[in-house]
């Protein structure tokens, strides 16, 4: 046994993701060489891949045994004791394993054994838990307190945080002043100098009326580390002052505000621009607002700050989004007056003739740009009538086009100056969109956007747009591309997944949807491993403090919804995709090895982590994506996740009902009495259970989710929720669901049970099963409230046409499951029949079965008949001929939209050819359920 | 991630009033003896917020941390193409001590720039005297 061979079969075993057998290995290596640092040193990572904190703990003080003199070992120990106190509950957390981590420590601060940086951390990890910030502060300015070297202002800024912890406000208030003149652009110093500054006038603070607040404050100025008592005169004279280390504190608004002049005075001399203080400024501006002052008559008054932070700012990109927090300091009106002063004072356009007045150079560009936005945010363009808005476009249009020259000299992977004029003129479209129900709007905004990727490939705000707009159109195979073009990385994967995720196997691209949520899986499982590795290198290095973050994240992870829908949505297309007979379903049921009995989706730890701020916008707060619509979004998510979930689970119930349990036994009259099969009373039983919770979920999402849910562009986008309730997919599959418990339940207790009533189930489906394929070939109606056109509804069509492609598909299944049920009983009967030379008469369950295989043909052949007709690319190459802006001459881009033209003719090949394939599959799946 | 687990001192990330991540910076310290320096392994600006010293304000953080852990010098790589970034580095003190050729995989391969700073250890700047010859990825120590 030596080392290398333990290592080499530790990376096989994290291949094989079984952490365990390394904790296994590691421990019977340490049985046989007791003594070897090295071999338990490795068993204590082990069991940090396994978060097996008390097992860490333990061996972390076995090598701290054998080697006393490293502390890194025993400090191992006492952060595995840490995090034993996360998973605990609080009390247990902070009557035992946080004291006992505290007393460790302390043993070694009392006998001077403290060597690193990181051992202090962990000190002050655990004192926060504990909530002893006082003891806290007294380490941090301590002698303990100068080893917090490596990280910069770590020791100051540490400082202010535990007297902001602790709330003593005077000297939060004069920390982050002196943090501030340091850094004048720090923002959230200035949050907490401002929350300071509030607190303190809410007190009535003053220095003479201190209320003992100072004097009973421990002497934790932090590069002062004398002890209580030893102050002189002078000193207790510069407290009264309310100054210390030549700092006042502020405890009114002139105060603060001399000081931020000062800040800007020290901003205007950088060489640099500096937001911060200005910034501040109005932020201070803003709380008075809150606080029911007027906060236009305050200090310089709101309109007057914007006007100034504009006039030093405009020129830069991030005015507007800087501007926009600030705004709602006016009222609505003014805000829009506000906006044109803005215009009539800056001479941007020109007075004599129509030509637009280009930017001479980039700064002037983005000033203007800058206005435009905010013209846009105050809502000046929402009330233009059409003719002025397609004039805003054209002028967008022209002012990007001109601004290209700026940007000559870029590098691929930068955007250039000018893109967002092109994004503005985009939103214009689609608001003439919204308002007109052209759709030729639409059309125009794709060709605009695909030209604008030409000349700026990096532009991943073009991208987004254009995946929300091929979306528009039920195009997919554009999307996919553009996706992938995004080179989306890591947490992004998590993150902006769900622009395409809910699109692209509804929308029948399904060998893309499969890659898709494989490349997603990929990404869930490598980051937990990678985690995992990250956790391990963190205890060797002594990054104490990265320890629960990890283990956060990893979790945070492990939650998401991104990750919980994709696992059941490759499952499902696993379980249709590819199968052709019960044989090869029942293979497939195997390999997704679906743990029946857990339900491993994580339900009421779910997390949104989508990030719906990727997209910019500058609609007015009216029309913007609220927390609600997120929310609202959320819930719908794990609504439609719910019932993807429980349509799995039912359909692997379903066929391991099927699943070879004895079939052996079946007697003469069809039932099986030998050995009951107590396997299948569970699985039946299972599936029971499932029904029972489809069944109710289909009461409770019928109600809020049968309309279609619209969320602003920017924001997420509806699920298939409602698509699937307007076909009454799931009622049939509880139909179909019940008919498989139905027939189970006479080939257990005999076919003389037959069920007059429950037969007609069997018609039932039938009628079912052609009601949702007629209702998948209507036009979806029209919501009145819509916002949106839909002539263009070609998505609404495909993808009701996918659903029913794959209800058909789970019908199949289904039936193929009566099917195997049902065979060897009738094969039982046949041959006790010749036997007795006496013919039986069938039971009515064998014709009813072959009627559904019937039907099911049927529909699965309309079904095969109306993909060829609905997805004809003729059809939609007519309609996009047909639109055109035909009063917008500048903005034709020819070659673009000719090079569009040819794209989009090829658009539904794939969905189509795919969902004929699939079709053809089940035919033959069919072809095999004849009883 | 494993470079956050190893150096979280190098990591710094600048956030704008509404939350968004305006730029970040991520970095370690390595090498031997009078090679001990400070490296910049990634350093982004969001496109909003360009244009504002914010790069300079990162790497100078940078730098004091790894003035902190007695290093010599600071170095980084950069594309040769990226102009922009070059002048900015070359404004913050940055020399380019030697070429490293095709350095950047891609369908192109492209030459980095091996830019360097000495720290005030260094204090004669033996670390950044620019070497004469380019060198192969493989190369480098």
């Amino acid at each position: 046994m030596d080392e290398q061979t333990l290592q080499a079969m530790t990376i096989c075993y994290k291949e094989l993701n079984d952490l365990r057998s390394i904790a296994d290995m590691y421990e019977n290596a340490h049985k046989v060489k007791p003594d070897s640092e090295e071999i338990l040193s490795s068993l204590f990572m082990s069991y940090v891949r396994l978060s097996d904190y008390k097992k860490q703990q333990q061996t972390a003080m076995r090598l701290h045994r054998l080697r006393p003199a490293k502390n890194p070992y025993y400090f191992w120990a006492i952060m595995s004791i840490v995090m034993q106190s996360h998973d605990a509950d609080q009390k247990l957390a902070k009557t035992m394993f946080l004291p006992l981590a505290e007393r460790m420590v302390f043993k070694y601060v009392e006998d001077g054994k403290i060597e690193a940086e990181a051992e202090v951390q962990i000190y002050l990890i655990i004192l926060e838990l504990l909530g002893k910030n006082e003891e806290s502060l007294k380490v941090v300015t301590g002698k303990l307190g100068d080893r917090l070297s490596s990280e910069l202002n770590s020791r100051q800024l540490r400082c202010a945080e535990l007297q902001l912890a602790l709330q003593r406000w005077p000297e939060v208030n004069r920390a982050y002043k002196s943090l501030l003149r340091k850094e004048p652009d720090a923002w959230n110093y200035y949050v907490e100098y401002i929350k300071s500054l509030f607190m303190l006038i809410d007190q009535k603070w003053t220095p003479e009326n201190t209320n003992g607040c100072l004097r009973h404050r421990s002497k934790d100025k932090c590069e002062d580390t004398k002890e209580e008592g030893t102050k002189i005169g002078s000193e207790e004279e510069e407290e009264k002052e309310g100054k210390e280390d030549g700092e006042r504190i502020d405890y009114t608004l002139d105060m603060a505000h001399d000081f931020l002049l000062e800040q800007v005075k020290l901003a205007t001399e950088s060489s640099r621009p500096v937001r911060g203080p200005y910034l501040a400024r109005l932020e201070m501006l803003s709380i008075l607002k809150q606080r029911g002052y007027d906060a236009g008559n305050e200090v310089d008054g709101a309109m007057e700050q914007l006007k100034k932070y504009f006039e030093r700012f405009g020129s830069r990109a991030c005015c507007f989004t800087d501007m926009k927090k600030y705004l709602p300091l006016l009222e609505e009106e003014e805000r829009r007056n506000f906006v044109r002063t803005l215009r009539q004072e800056g001479d941007y356009d020109k007075k004599d003739g129509d030509s637009v007045m280009f930017a001479t150079d980039v700064r002037s560009l983005q000033r203007h740009l800058t206005l435009t936005q905010l013209e846009r945010h105050v809502g000046l363009h929402d009330g233009l009538p059409r003719e002025d808005k397609f004039a805003l476009v054209l002028d967008s249009v022209a002012r990007y086009r001109d601004g290209l020259k700026f940007g000559d000299m870029l590098l691929e992977t930068d955007f250039q100056p000018s893109d967002t004029y092109l994004l503005i003129a985009v939103h214009t479209l689609l608001d003439i969109w919204h308002d007109t129900g052209d759709d030729a709007a639409v059309w125009e905004a794709i060709v605009l956007l695909e030209a604008g990727l030409v000349k700026c490939p990096a532009d991943f705000q073009f991208k987004l747009l254009l995946v929300k707009l091929y979306v528009i159109l039920g195009a997919v195979g554009p999307c996919a591309a553009i996706y992938e073009s995004l080179e989306i990385k890591h947490i992004q994967h998590d993150s902006l997944s769900y622009i395409i995720s809910n699109h692209v196997g509804c929308l029948g691209h399904l060998t893309t949807a499969m890659s898709f949520y494989d490349g997603l899986l990929k990404f869930f499982t490598v980051s937990h491993k990678e985690m995992t590795e990250c956790l391990i290198s963190s205890y060797k290095y002594g990054s104490f403090t990265k320890i629960n973050e990890f283990v956060k994240f990893r979790q945070r992870l492990q939650n998401s919804l991104q990750y919980a829908t994709a696992t059941v949505e490759r499952m499902l297309l696993d379980l249709i995709v590819d199968t052709h007979s019960h044989q090869s379903t029942m293979e497939m049921v195997h390999c997704l090895d679906v743990d029946l009995e857990n339900d491993k989706t994580p339900w009421d730890d779910l997390r949104d982590n989508r990030d719906m701020e990727v997209m910019v916008s500058w609609d007015p707060p009216n029309r913007a994506l609220t927390e609600e619509m997120k929310a609202q979004s959320f819930r719908e998510e794990k609504t439609w996740l719910k019932l993807r979930n429980l349509t799995l689970r039912c359909l692997v119930a379903a066929s391991t009902i099927s699943a070879p349990h004895g079939a052996s036994n079946g007697t003469t009259d069809g039932s099986v009495t030998a050995n009951n099969d107590s396997s299948n009373k569970n699985v039946a039983e299972t599936l029971r259970d499932l029904i029972s919770q489809l069944s109710s979920f289909i009461s409770e999402a019928q109600g809020e989710y049968t309309a279609v849910k619209e969320y602003p562009l920017v924001g997420p986008s509806a699920t298939p929720i409602a698509t699937y309730l307007r076909l009454h997919i799931p009622r049939l599959l509880l139909d179909l669901l019940e008919l498989v418990l139905y027939v189970n339940t006479l080939v257990q207790d005999g076919l003389d049970k037959t069920d007059e009533k429950k037969e007609e189930m069997f018609t039932s489906v039938e009628t079912a099963l052609q009601g949702v394929l007629e209702e998948s070939l209507k036009q979806p109606p029209h919501s009145e409230a819509s916002v949106y056109s839909h002539k263009l509804r070609h998505v609404e069509v495909l993808e009701g046409l996918v659903a029913t492609t794959e209800t058909l598909s789970h019908a199949v299944l289904l039936v193929g499951v009566c099917h195997t049920l049902l065979k060897p009983v009738k094969a039982a009967m046949t041959k006790r029949g010749k036997k007795k030379k006496e013919t039986l008469p069938p039971p009515a369950t064998f014709a009813h079965v072959n009627d559904l295989v019937t039907c099911l043909e049927k529909c699965v052949e309309n079904l095969r008949a109306a993909l060829c007709e609905q997805l004809q690319s003729e059809s939609l190459i007519t309609q996009l001929n047909q639109l055109k802006l035909t009063d917008m001459p500048l903005l034709m881009d020819q070659e673009a939209e000719e090079m569009l033209r040819k794209k989009m003719g090829q658009v539904f090949v794939v969905p189509s050819d795919e969902l004929r394939a699939l079709t053809q599959r089940k035919v033959q799946y069919l072809n095999t359920l004849k009883l | 991630m494993q470079y956050l687990a190893h150096w979280p001192e190098y990591f710094q990330i600048a956030e704008s009033p509404q939350g968004h991540v305006m730029g970040y910076i991520m970095g370690k310290a390595e090498g031997n003896s009078d090679n001990w320096h400070g490296h910049v392994t990634a350093l982004s600006v969001a496109p909003e917020y360009r244009k504002l010293g914010l790069a300079a304000k990162l790497m100078n953080t940078l730098e004091e941390v790894s003035e902190r852990k007695r290093c010599f010098f600071v170095d980084l790589f950069v594309r040769v193409s990226n102009q922009v970034a070059v002048d900015i580095y070359r404004k913050l003190g940055y020399t380019i001590y030697r070429v490293v050729l095709e350095y950047y995989a891609g369908e192109k391969d492209e030459d980095a720039y091996d830019m360097r700073k000495a720290l005030s250890r260094d204090v004669d700047g033996k670390s950044v005297i620019p070497l004469q010859h380019p060198v192969r990825p493989e190369d480098l120590e």
